[in-house]
This record gives C-alpha cells, sequence and structure tokens, in this order.
C-alpha cells in the first residue's frame, strides 16, 4: 500500500466516502484546529469536575497543560461514609495521544470506585480494566490514589509508580508520605497494591503532584526542582488551598519567566480541617 | 539531544545512552533498538543519561518486553542516584525482574 492513500491532505481532502470534495488544505486544517479546541474543552470539563462540599477541612485541584491538551489526571469520587477517594496521574508522553489515554484511565477510575472499597482495590482493578490496551500501545500510567476522611482525618493510599506527594506540618516542615511504591498500571497483569494510612492533624496539608512542577526549566534549562518546591511549600503552607494552589503555579512562572512548558503541570491539595482533628498516629514521615 | 551508542562483541549488545531522552529524542532510541540484531543479550548503559521523562521510561519498558518476546537477557546499568529513584518509584525494576524470573 503506497503511502498516501490513508492520508487526506496528499488526496486534497476528499471525503472518506471518495467523493471529491472542494475542502482545500486551509479548511481542513481549520477543522482540524476546530477539532483540537473541542478536545482542549471536553477535557477540561471532564478534569475540572465538582469539587465536593466538604464539613472539615478543603481541597483543590488544578491542571494546566503544556500543550492545548494533556495527560495529566485528578478526580474527586464521593464515597458513602463522607471520605473522599483522591486520585492523581501522568499518562506517558504528551498532547492527543495521552489526552486520550488520560480518559480512558478516568473511566477505569470512576467505574473501579463504584465498587472497590479501598485505594489499593481500586488500582488493582484499574490495572486489571487498562493492562491489555496499556500493554498494546506500549504505554503506562501511573497513579496515587488517596481515601480521606475529613472528619476523621484517616488518610489511606496506594500507589502504582507515582511521585508520592508531600506532608506540609506548618512551621514543623515538610516530608515524604511514607512510600509503599507498586508497579505503574500497564506495567505488569495481576498486580495487586498495597496499602498505607496515616493520620493527619489540623491543619496538616497533602501535596500531591505530577513531575511537571518539579521538572519546569527556566531559559538557562534548570529545573524548578523538588528542593525548590519543599522550600516553597514550607514558607507557604499556612496558606488555604486556594492561595497555596495559586503561590505555586505563581512561583513556577516566576521561575520559567513565562517559558512554554514541555509537560503538563498538575497538583491536588487538601488541607485538614481544625475540627477533625483526633491524636495523631505516630506514623513516621521522611523529613528535609 | 541525545546520541546512542552501539557497541557490539559478538552477539552482546550494548546501547549507550548519552544526553536526554525524552519525547523529542525518543526516535533515535527507538531506530537503535530496532537495528539490533542477531541478539544474545542486551546492556543498556545509562551512565552519560542526563535526564529521562515518562517516554524514555517508555522506550526502556519497550526494550524490556522486547527481550521477553526474543527470549534474551537485557540489564541496565550506570544510572545515577536520581534516575535510579525514578525507576524504583515508577516500578521499571520491578518490572524487569518480575519478567526476568519468568513470572509473567
Amino acid at each position: 500500500m503506497g503511502s498516501n492513500e490513508l492520508d487526506p491532505i496528499r488526496q486534497g481532502a476528499s471525503s472518506p466516502w471518495g467523493r471529491p470534495d472542494s475542502s482545500s488544505l486551509e479548511d481542513l486544517e481549520k477543522t482540524l484546529r476546530r477539532e483540537i479546541h473541542l478536545a482542549k474543552h471536553i477535557q477540561m470539563r471532564l478534569l475540572n469536575g465538582r469539587k465536593p462540599n466538604l464539613r472539615e477541612g478543603a481541597l483543590t485541584g488544578r491542571s494546566i497543560p503544556a500543550r492545548l491538551i494533556g495527560g495529566d489526571y485528578y478526580d474527586f469520587y464521593p464515597l458513602p461514609g463522607g471520605s473522599i477517594r483522591i486520585v492523581i496521574g501522568d499518562v506517558m508522553g504528551k498532547g492527543i495521544p495521552a489526552a486520550m489515554l488520560m480518559i480512558l484511565t478516568r473511566g477505569a477510575f470512576r467505574s473501579a470506585s463504584a465498587t472497590a472499597k479501598s485505594p489499593g482495590e481500586t488500582l488493582t482493578a484499574m490495572n486489571q480494566a487498562l493492562y491489555e490496551d496499556l500493554r498494546a500501545l506500549s504505554s503506562f500510567v501511573t497513579v496515587f490514589c488517596a481515601d480521606w476522611n475529613p472528619v476523621t482525618n484517616l488518610f489511606t493510599y496506594a500507589n502504582a509508580g507515582h511521585t508520592q506527594p508531600l506532608l506540609v506540618k506548618g512551621s514543623r516542615g515538610v516530608s515524604e508520605i511514607p512510600r509503599n511504591n507498586g508497579v505503574m498500571l500497564g506495567g505488569l497483569p495481576g498486580q495487586t497494591y498495597g496499602e498505607n494510612q496515616i493520620r493527619l492533624e489540623a491543619d496538616d496539608t497533602v501535596f500531591f503532584y505530577t513531575d511537571g512542577i518539579i521538572e519546569a526549566e527556566n531559559k538557562r534549562g534548570e529545573q524548578f526542582s523538588r528542593q525548590r518546591l519543599i522550600e516553597l511549600l514550607h514558607k507557604h503552607g499556612d496558606q488555604n488551598v486556594n492561595q497555596l494552589e495559586q503561590t505555586v503555579v505563581d512561583a513556577i512562572q516566576d521561575f520559567t519567566e513565562d517559558l512554554p512548558q514541555k509537560d503538563d503541570i498538575t497538583m491536588v491539595i487538601i488541607k485538614a480541617g481544625k475540627n477533625g482533628n483526633l491524636p495523631p498516629s505516630g506514623e513516621s514521615a521522611r523529613k528535609w | 539531544m541525545v546520541k546512542i551508542h552501539h557497541v557490539q562483541t559478538d552477539r552482546h549488545h550494548v546501547l549507550e545512552v548519552e544526553g536526554v531522552l525524552d519525547i523529542f529524542t525518543i526516535e533515535n532510541f527507538d531506530a537503535a533498538l530496532e537495528e539490533i540484531q542477531d541478539v544474545s543479550s542486551l546492556t543498556i548503559d545509562f551512565s552519560r543519561l542526563t535526564f529521562i521523562d515518562s517516554t524514555g521510561i517508555g522506550a526502556i519498558l519497550r526494550a524490556i518486553h522486547l527481550s521477553q518476546e526474543q527470549g534474551f537477557p537485557i540489564s541496565l546499568t550506570g544510572m545515577n542516584e536520581e534516575i535510579l529513584d525514578m525507576f524504583e518509584t515508577v516500578g521499571v525494576l520491578r518490572v524487569l525482574e518480575a519478567l526476568q524470573k519468568g513470572e509473567k
């Protein structure tokens, strides 16, 4: 088969039924642009769904794609009993291909969350649903999933290859929550994902993120870096979730001097309420 | 920018990755991997790798799966602490270990 046979541009933009039409390359380009913008609209609507109303604590999330559309994902899924299931994920690659797999990942998360009783079960079900497709496409997704009860402040989590979130304890510093790495979704079939649990204290902040934040580059090729992020969170950890989200976005923009970024930037921030603080469980965390 | 140095000794192949392995450079790595023929073992050397993104990790996974499909051992060497940490976080080393043990 010749390389032109499936290329509508080389075919003079004829219709799929073989009937010649009057579309010029300019029209075709306009159509493609319109479709990409529609795809962006769909993705933004799906990404920026309604945030759950909380009696205690607060949460927020933001995703800034490096291109028109991206492969990062976050979501909140209210559970019976008042807990919120939180997920953040990063699809391999960038742009339209990553965005298509991000939609697949969202479907798997929402479907799994309807029946899975915990974050570990959720990731196990997601890997089961996605493995064959991801393997066939030579792709993968890293996902961190947590159930947070804003009243008891129990925070239970499982990880499929994603960067571990940071725990901000006001002036007491910033630490990585205890690790429990599992394999990325699409890496191996039949994986089960273990869980850890910590209890947050009043005003604790948990910062979930994708690597686009720490890998944001300035004109000198320097990266924003995890150390810079930790220092920023330490300095501004007393802000509310919306203020802190904007502080991080502003800091990245200042650092990069608005240089277009190579990777999507996504964060989810939760803050434990003042009245939901039960005694800490004594879980240890790695500190910087 | 990436350079892939291919060294062959008998049927043992070494791919040394120099520079950045990301979405903008991955075609060079994929082309080098495709060129490898008649292989008894493959080593991918990362001692001169300066940065890798998720697309680069995807390419390493493809090499691991290729080794499983074609039945030759593969080893990853020369990772610095940061890249080793990334491989461990994402699960690259767990996939390699499981496939080499013949678990899947």
